[in-house]
């Protein structure tokens, strides 16, 4: 695509197709994963055949992502305590410090950036796994046994990811929470009283309620989008790497995307009313 | 209804490259059909049209007098539960030891005990030499065990057909001697019909009943065994001989 003797102009219009054809991806991938979930609701009458593929799953996902998540979270906490402390100066009484810690974690930074961690660990893994299964026919003796690779790969693993990032993100909210708490009285000279009467006041627990529905969207776009990209690798070890690449900047783009559509439709439409 | 498989007028082709082109070719109940042909001439391509792994872009394909091509997903793997296939690579699944790899088709489709599959997984391992492999995983087998494996897992379902893609490839003489002998054994006791992809003459003359040569796309020789061995010219005599020169096209 890049002529050898690029202009200064050519490097941009470079760039300009690169994030064209990372767009264009994401879009064919979201063809085939609306395809795909079709296919996992209709596998879904399956779950009690599937249950211990599920738990399997459930076990996968969580154990693997914790220790990633509470590092995430500590920081994200701490982060966001520090700013607004810095951002309040004298303006903003400090006992609202609290507050908004808890409403930014519990409304976004949980649930994004526990989604985009876990998101790029398990939609990376599931495309490498289910894309290597792909390439050395794997996949194809499952069907040749009669055994629907969408019930018995796909819906535990979409299932699993939908329970489990909820979980993971109350997890991580409490984390962050502790991590902002431990900030503020340790480095920042907060009381604590102060921090947690802040964490009370205006406490509403719609936001938690819609922190964790985006979570289990999220969820499911991680899994869809492991599991179409790994369903379509082909062409041996550089396909299985490819296809792990593209779940995760598929997965990443559509968790922000419909992080701001969900953040709408459930704060501004449902509990805005 | 005409027992057995006809495939006639099947195509295939990937993009600009044309695989298939016109193959004829019926196999009959309980007869073991060698498939021969160069490398890359679609013989596995054939195969896998026939359970309907890939789709034709032309031709039919009637097994036990039910077309393949158009078949829904339900059809598909009623069918796919009377036939079994040896994968070229093994296609084992590498995330299960090779006891629930060979166990894994009973476990999902009949209500078998744990115990009873263990039983016949093992019998079945027993059969293909690997009487100590049970809970080993895939990757610490060698290859020809992995394709011992993979013959394991085809036989436990007591299927009516199998297709095999190069079964002995791989395999040391003693061991390919043990696995024509199953393969003689499963035709003969148990009716199984065959298909076996193979390079190797020495199998394909143990095992076949009829021979059928792939070449470009199309069936050019197709015969009983005797016919085969009997043949001193044309493609069937220079693949046997492995001459380079002659009708088949060398590199
Ligand atoms: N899924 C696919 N997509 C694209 N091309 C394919 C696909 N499967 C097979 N081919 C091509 O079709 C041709 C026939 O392949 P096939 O695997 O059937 O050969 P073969 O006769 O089994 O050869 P061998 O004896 O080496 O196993 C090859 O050129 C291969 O590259
Ligand atoms: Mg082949």
């Amino acid at each position: 695509m890049l002529p050898s003797r690029a202009g200064p102009i050519l490097p941009a219009m470079y760039v300009v197709a690169r994030m064209g054809s990372a767009v264009l991806g994401t879009v064919t991938d979201t063809g085939r994963g609306g395809l795909l979930f079709l296919n996992i609701l209709r596998t879904l009458p399956a779950i009690p055949k599937s249950l211990r593929l599920i738990l399997h799953q459930m076990f996968v996902i969580g154990n693997g992502s914790i220790p990633l998540v509470i590092i995430t979270s500590v920081f994200t906490g701490a982060v966001a305590t520090v700013q607004a402390k810095y951002q309040f100066q004298d303006y903003v009484p400090i006992r609202f410090l609290g507050t908004v810690v808890a409403k930014s974690v519990v409304i976004e930074l949980g649930p994004v950036l526990t989604a985009l961690v876990v998101g790029a660990r398990v939609g990376s893994s599931i495309a490498a796994e289910l894309g290597t299964m792909k390439v050395t026919e794997q996949i194809d003796a499952l069907e040749m046994m009669a055994i629907d690779p969408v019930r018995y790969l796909a819906m535990p693993r979409f299932l699993a990811a939908c329970m489990m990032l909820p979980m993971l993100t109350i997890f991580s909210d409490s984390i962050a929470i502790l991590g902002g708490y431990a900030v503020a009285t340790l480095g920042l000279d907060v009381p604590s009283k102060t921090f947690t009467d802040g964490l009370r006041f205006l406490f509403d627990s719609h936001d938690v309620y819609g922190g964790l529905i985006k979570a289990f969207v999220f969820g499911a776009l991680i899994a869809v989008s492991g599991c179409v990209n790994g369903f379509h690798a082909r062409g041996g070890a550089a396909g299985v790497g490819e296809a792990a690449m593209r779940a995760v900047v598929t997965a990443s783009l559509l968790i922000l995307v419909s992080n701001f559509l969900l953040g709408a439709v459930i704060f501004q439409v449902i509990f805005g009313a | 209804m005409e027992p057995g498989i006809q495939i006639s007028g099947l195509a295939k082709r990937f993009g600009h490259l044309v695989v298939l082109d016109g193959v004829d070719l019926k196999i009959q109940r309980g007869e073991n059909r060698v498939i021969l042909g160069r490398s890359g001439q679609g013989k596995s391509v054939m195969l896998k049209l026939i359970v309907g792994l890939l789709t034709p872009d032309k031709g039919s394909i009637v097994v036990d007098g039910k077309r393949v091509v158009g078949m829904s997903r339900r059809e598909l793997y009623d069918l796919r539960r009377r036939f079994s296939m040896v994968f070229q690579g093994g296609a084992l699944f590498d995330s299960m030891t090779v006891g629930d790899n060979v166990g894994l088709g009973l476990a999902e489709h009949t209500d078998q005990s744990p115990e009873e599959i263990r039983k016949r997984s093992q019998k079945s391992l027993e059969m293909v030499g690997l009487p100590d492999v049970f809970k080993k995983m895939p990757a610490e087998l060698s290859g020809g065990m992995k394709k011992r494996a993979s013959l394991a897992r085809a036989i436990v379902s007591e299927p009516d057909y199998i297709l095999y893609d190069e079964p002995t490839t791989g395999l040391d003489p003693i061991t390919a001697d043990s696995i024509n002998r199953l393969i003689q054994h499963l035709d003969e006791e148990l009716g199984v019909t065959s298909l076996v992809v193979t390079h190797d003459m020495t199998s394909a003359f143990m095992v076949g009943d009829r021979f059928a040569l792939l070449n470009k796309g199309t069936i050019v020789f197709d015969g009983s065994s005797d016919e085969a061995r009997a043949a001193t010219e044309g493609p069937m005599a220079q693949f046997i001989q492995g001459d380079s020169q002659g009708p088949l096209d060398s590199l």
